[in-house]
């Protein structure tokens, strides 16, 4: 019985350990991500109104927007966001269930998509590997180094997964996150 | 048979509580083990996140939720409040009407609509019930004001609409002027309607009492300015949507620290549910590609329009089935993942059938916009009822008119396409 609660007690304090981790890289992210977003405004805007304007555009705004500030600033949101309650989830049924069953089918849906996502950074984490030892760059004006584009994914996406698999093995109350619906979608 | 399994997959990921992007990515991997070798999904996997994620047009979700966040923190919409009410404070029912005055106003600055209901409640409701306007026909009123950012340009909608069919975003924001017009104007209709009809909707004594107050003043020019930006560079075709959107939010983002209500917490907030929302919409996106590669193995949409041909189905039935459907589903679901999901089947579907995806745009969006006010889901209604702390049955009641006349503007729109088209072309 001792031996139960003491399991049970150290399976909460390494959770709760990685959760503390997680939270600090998710509020470096968040913040990275955050700049970004700006940086990426500032930049379309001038880069707009220097082409419009003084017909002089930044060469490499383009590029450097689509290929390299637009995924970091959206994967380094992913974790985050999904732990403020970032996604949409349709609960009509599973609330007719009582609540053990309820989490119970919230806990395997939640392991199912975190593996999903796992698979997701592994392959992009490969692929990455893959052009990053090939140094492969995108010719121009400016030689772009592609895998730099890409380690955004197996990073993003890998934060995420860690994130839904922790919820999903973590407290009841953890499962439950209601989205702030102002400022949402549409 | 092969599509109606991925479908029943996602039906049942999303009945237990899988959230809906996901739901889409993990019924779209299972689904497509029945089609393509491991191989070739696993490779399809490799590319999803990047291939979506590096589109520069993406980059108008943030940038128009992020505008419409800014505008929020920034008061706009109190402004625009006191300056419409302003103009109509002496019509019976007009501060009402001053609340869809300043939502088509607003919605003509941000794209998302319930950003926007959240706004317009702020800014209208404590006055709406101090002029003695009851709980009902004012929550009624701001929800529906608010949905109209969803069709009046610039409309996070119709970028997520055009991003799943490659439609031109900008013919859309352009085929949404009309539509948008037309609804805030049925919408005004209906609350001299119910003037009309329940005079006791005010209480009279209340509303003389703030007559006679002094009037207050707004500062609307800024506001205009941004209008006035966007709209312009939208219509002479100066600026792509992408651009539009950065210059939309670096815009708005100017007139909050210039009213000086933009705090530190005010902008950090904006910022955070920026990224929450874009990062929400587009891990959406991305799975949902995973599951439209499986509709595309599937050749459904020829399969439904050769179903079609063979029953000897009209077209314009198809169309009426279609968006009862949808009239159904938005309903129960959210309206981003329903266009994200659906759009790629029933826009080609409609093409198909000789229709233009930008007018097919136009009429998923009006269906969309009446599923944020509808029972038992609607958002907006939920939104707006939150943040004036109302009774939630109350201001479904309250919303029920403006439900009957957005049918009738969505029987309009399907039997006049060149309503939608007119601006478009």
């Amino acid at each position: 019985m001792e031996m139960t609660g003491m399991k049970r007690m150290s399976f909460r304090t390494i959770h709760s350990l990685l959760d503390r981790c997680l939270r600090q890289i998710e509020k470096a992210a968040i913040i990275l991500a955050g700049g970004l977003l700006l940086i990426v405004m500032v930049l379309v805007s001038y880069d707009t109104a220097s082409r419009y304007l003084f017909n002089a555009p930044l060469g490499f705004q383009y590029f450097l927007t689509e290929n390299y500030l637009l995924i970091a600033l959206v994967t380094m949101a992913f974790s985050w966001g999904f732990r403020t309650g970032g996604y949409i989830r349709i609960q009509g049924i599973t609330n007719l269930l009582p609540i053990s069953l309820r989490n119970a089918i919230l806990r395997l849906g939640l392991i199912a998509s975190g593996l999903f996502v796992a698979v997701l950074a592994w392959k992009g984490g490969k692929y990455f590997l893959k052009i990053y030892l090939a140094g492969e760059v995108e010719v121009g004006t400016i030689n772009w180094p592609i895998a730099w584009s890409w380690i955004w994914v197996p990073v993003g996406c890998g934060l995420l997964a860690l994130r839904v698999l922790l919820i999903a093995v973590g407290p009841d109350e953890g499962l439950n996150i209601e989205y702030e619906t102002e400022g949402d979608t549409v | 048979m092969t599509f109606a399994i991925g479908t029943l997959f996602l039906l049942l990921f999303i009945a237990v509580g899988i959230p809906v992007g996901f739901a889409m990515g993990l019924a779209g991997v299972v689904s497509m083990l029945m089609l393509v070798p491991i191989n070739s999904l696993l490779a399809l996997m490799t590319t999803v996140v990047h291939g979506t994620l590096t589109n520069y047009v993406m980059l108008t979700v943030p940038m128009f939720v992020l505008m419409a966040e800014f505008l929020g923190s920034g008061g706009v919409a109190e402004d625009l409040m006191l300056s419409c009410n302003r103009l109509l404070r002496k019509v019976h029912g007009g501060m009402a009407i001053a609340a869809v005055l300043a939502g088509a106003v607003l919605a003509s600055a941000s794209g998302s609509s319930t950003a926007s209901a959240a706004s317009i409640t702020r800014a209208a409701y404590p006055a709406m019930r101090k002029a003695g306007y009851a709980a009902s026909i004012a929550i009624g009123t701001i929800s529906v004001s608010g949905t109209l950012a969803i069709m009046i340009p610039p409309s996070v909608a119709f970028v997520l609409y055009g991003l799943m069919t490659d439609t031109s975003i900008g013919q859309l924001f352009l085929a949404g002027i009309v539509p948008g017009v037309l609804t805030a104007l049925g919408y005004v209709l209906t609350i001299l309607f119910m003037m009309k009809v329940k005079p006791e909707l005010i209480d009279k004594a209340k509303q003389k009492m703030v007559l006679e107050q002094p009037e207050s003043k707004g500062k609307v020019w800024p506001i205009v300015l941004l209008i006035v930006l966007v709209l312009g560079c939208l219509y002479s075709g100066v600026a792509t949507p992408t651009e539009i959107s950065a210059l939309g939010a670096f815009g708005a983002l100017i007139i909050s620290v210039f009213s000086r209500r933009m705090s530190r917490k005010n902008f950090t907030t904006a910022v955070g549910n920026t990224l929450r929302t874009t990062a929400m919409i587009l891990t959406i996106i991305f799975c949902a590609h995973l599951f439209g590669y499986f509709i595309s193995f599937t050749k459904v949409t020829d399969s439904m329009l050769l179903w079609i041909t063979n029953h000897g189905l009209s077209p314009s039935w198809v169309v009426v089935l279609t968006v009862l459907l949808y009239i159904l589903l938005g309903m129960v679901m959210d309206q981003a993942a329903i266009i994200i999901l659906t759009a790629p089947i029933t826009a080609p579907l409609m093409v198909g059938l000789g229709y233009s995806p930008i007018w097919w745009g136009v009429i998923m969006i009006k269906t969309a916009e009446i599923g944020l006010v509808s029972p038992p889901m609607g958002l907006n209604v939920f939104v707006a009822a939150a943040a004036a702390k109302a009774d939630l049955r109350e201001a479904f009641y309250g919303v029920m008119p403006f439900v009957i006349t957005e049918l009738v503007l969505l029987s309009i729109l399907v039997s006049f396409p060149q309503l939608s088209l007119i601006m478009a072309y």
